[in-house]
């Protein structure tokens, strides 16, 4: 069994490569598109097109982060109130993005961006306050998600451990992405917030039926 | 064009991650040791420079301005390495390995292709150096996975500093190591299937699944279903594969896509030229970037091949 452990201050650099891997597993149908894009007033850690063409902005926090500066930007963060700032961030990139996915859809138009379809905001932080959890309850279903991570090395690598809370009401909670499912048998008791199933294998592609067909010219060459 | 709305934000943003000088500073040496081994410890039996020759005398502002531009901190850890097992005999996946290699190298990224030096002279690929789009094709003298793999992990530490925008390391692995060398694991993380949507070759990229997880039961493993004239044929034999991988093996596999059957491929195949050059607008060439596009994608989020 390779050696692990957990990881309690990683380096942000690495901790923001290892949640945009993770989240790859997570939902296979995002697709990060930037890192570091400034918004309001400060960088989102990444930006990424979600399965139906909706932007979603990844904002990354810790507590560990907050006696410092906040998770992207150099302004300081008060003690304890990480993952509320993060929130504040978040909200203010809904309200910064909304009126931009139709700039985004002419700067990159191959991105899959649906300028209709409403952006979300994802958060992840190694834990939130009940204040913070309360008040995302009053947003729509998936509308800002909550996302808590574990950090644990792996031969020298940093992972993260995904410990969904949707904001649906405390229960919806679900693990994702364990990479050594041996552990999670023997560490972790099933129902525990670091057991649960992968999340399946879906099929990608960014190509449509149109994409497939031969153009006429193509086809009176073949001819 | 670009696909990576991060391609062309530079123009419009400046660079204020606070992490970036942090990542900088620290692996600037890394490379550089790494390029010693690489030299002495594994020669490579091809004559092409591993750096390519600059004319240019350091100072000179075209200089600068590449050292500057080759300073991403998201370029200081190695490349990743991609592990594609690829028979001795195979032209067909070999073919389109080379060709995925240069759609990827059109996205920005700095690719090269690793092979074992037995292939020289085989039909599987065309003449070792640099290619089209600086695609670079490296022939090896090794005769097993482990120093197949350090070879390709010092090229890909060498290479770091070159690749602005990240890169990928695409290394041949003959189907047979894996089984053979069972007994080691398998170091080649990431590993790409190509397999057809027919049974018997779904089986068989079953069985390459089931061993590679076998010498690595980290591996990741993601599969590209080629000659598939339906994007509905090829959802089909991937769903079908992910189902018998993640039911007896509990692997979960990543879709890269699928690649056209298409008459360009084999043209291009017989004529040892890339699809994308020959034929931009055809199905294939489509079909090439947007698999390019998933592998890239993926690429940047890693840390390690």
């Amino acid at each position: 069994m390779a050696e692990w452990g957990w990881e309690g201050r990683p380096e942000r650099a690495s901790l923001r490569r290892a949640i945009r891997h993770q989240l790859r597993r997570l939902d296979p149908t995002i697709r990060v598109i930037a890192e570091s894009y400034l918004a309001q007033s400060t960088p989102i850690d990444l930006l990424a097109v979600g399965g139906e063409g909706e932007i979603i902005s990844i904002r990354i926090g810790s507590s560990d982060f907050a006696s410092g500066t906040s998770q992207a930007s150099s302004t300081p963060v008060p003690c304890g109130s990480s993952d509320a700032a993060l929130l504040t961030q978040s909200l203010a990139d809904l309200s910064w993005l909304r009126p931009r996915l139709g700039d985004f859809l002419k700067l990159a138009p191959g991105l899959g961006i649906e300028p209709s379809a409403e952006p979300r905001a994802m958060l992840c932080c190694d834990r939130f306050s009940g204040e913070t959890r309360a008040a995302v309850e009053n947003f729509p279903s998936r509308q800002i998600e909550l996302l808590t991570y574990h950090c644990l090395r792996q031969r020298g690598q940093l992972a993260v451990l995904f410990e969904s809370w949707v904001g649906l009401g405390n229960q919806a909670t679900h693990a994702y992405g364990d990479p050594n499912p041996g552990f999670q048998s023997r560490g972790s008791p099933r129902g525990s917030p670091l057991a649960g199933a992968p999340s399946p294998s879906k099929f990608r592609t960014g190509l449509t039926t149109a994409d497939l067909c031969n153009d006429l010219e193509e086809e009176k060459i073949l001819d | 064009m670009p696909r990576d709305l991060a391609d062309v934000l530079h123009y419009f943003l400046p660079e204020i991650d606070p992490d970036t000088e942090k990542t900088r500073s620290t692996p600037t040496t890394a490379p550089l040791e790494a390029a010693a081994p690489l030299e002495a410890a594994a020669p490579l039996e091809d004559t092409t420079p591993l750096d390519p020759p600059t004319l240019e005398a350091a100072g000179t502002p075209a200089t600068e301005a590449r050292r500057r531009n080759t300073t991403n901190p998201a370029t200081a850890l190695p490349l990743p390495i991609l592990g594609l097992p690829i028979g001795e005999r195979d032209v067909v996946r070999s073919a389109l390995a080379w060709n995925l290699a240069i759609e990827t190298s059109r996205l920005g990224a700095s690719t090269l292709i690793v092979t074992p030096s037995s292939d020289r002279g085989s039909p599987l690929w065309p003449e070792p150096g640099p290619g089209p789009l600086g695609t670079e094709l490296i022939f090896c003298p090794v005769t097993d996975l482990d120093s197949l793999y350090r070879v390709a992990s010092e090229l890909a530490q060498t290479r770091t500093d070159q690749s602005r925008r990240g890169g990928v390391v695409f290394v041949r692995i003959p189907p047979a190591w894996l089984t053979r060398d069972a007994a080691l694991e398998n170091p080649i993380r990431w590993l790409l299937l190509l397999t057809s949507s027919n049974r018997r070759d779904l089986k068989e990229a079953y069985d390459l699944a089931r061993n590679a997880l076998a010498a690595n039961p980290n591996a990741e493993i993601g599969v590209t279903i080629h000659g598939v004239t339906t994007i509905a044929e090829a959802k089909n034999a991937f769903e079908y594969l992910s189902r018998i991988s993640l039911d007896e093996l509990g692997l979960v596999l990543a879709s890269y896509g699928l690649l056209v059957d298409d008459l360009h491929v084999y043209r291009a195949i017989a004529a040892q030229r890339p699809i994308g050059l020959a034929h931009p607008q055809a199905p294939a060439t489509r079909a090439l970037m947007d698999v390019a596009r998933l592998l890239y994608e993926d690429a940047r989020s890693r840390f390690l091949g």
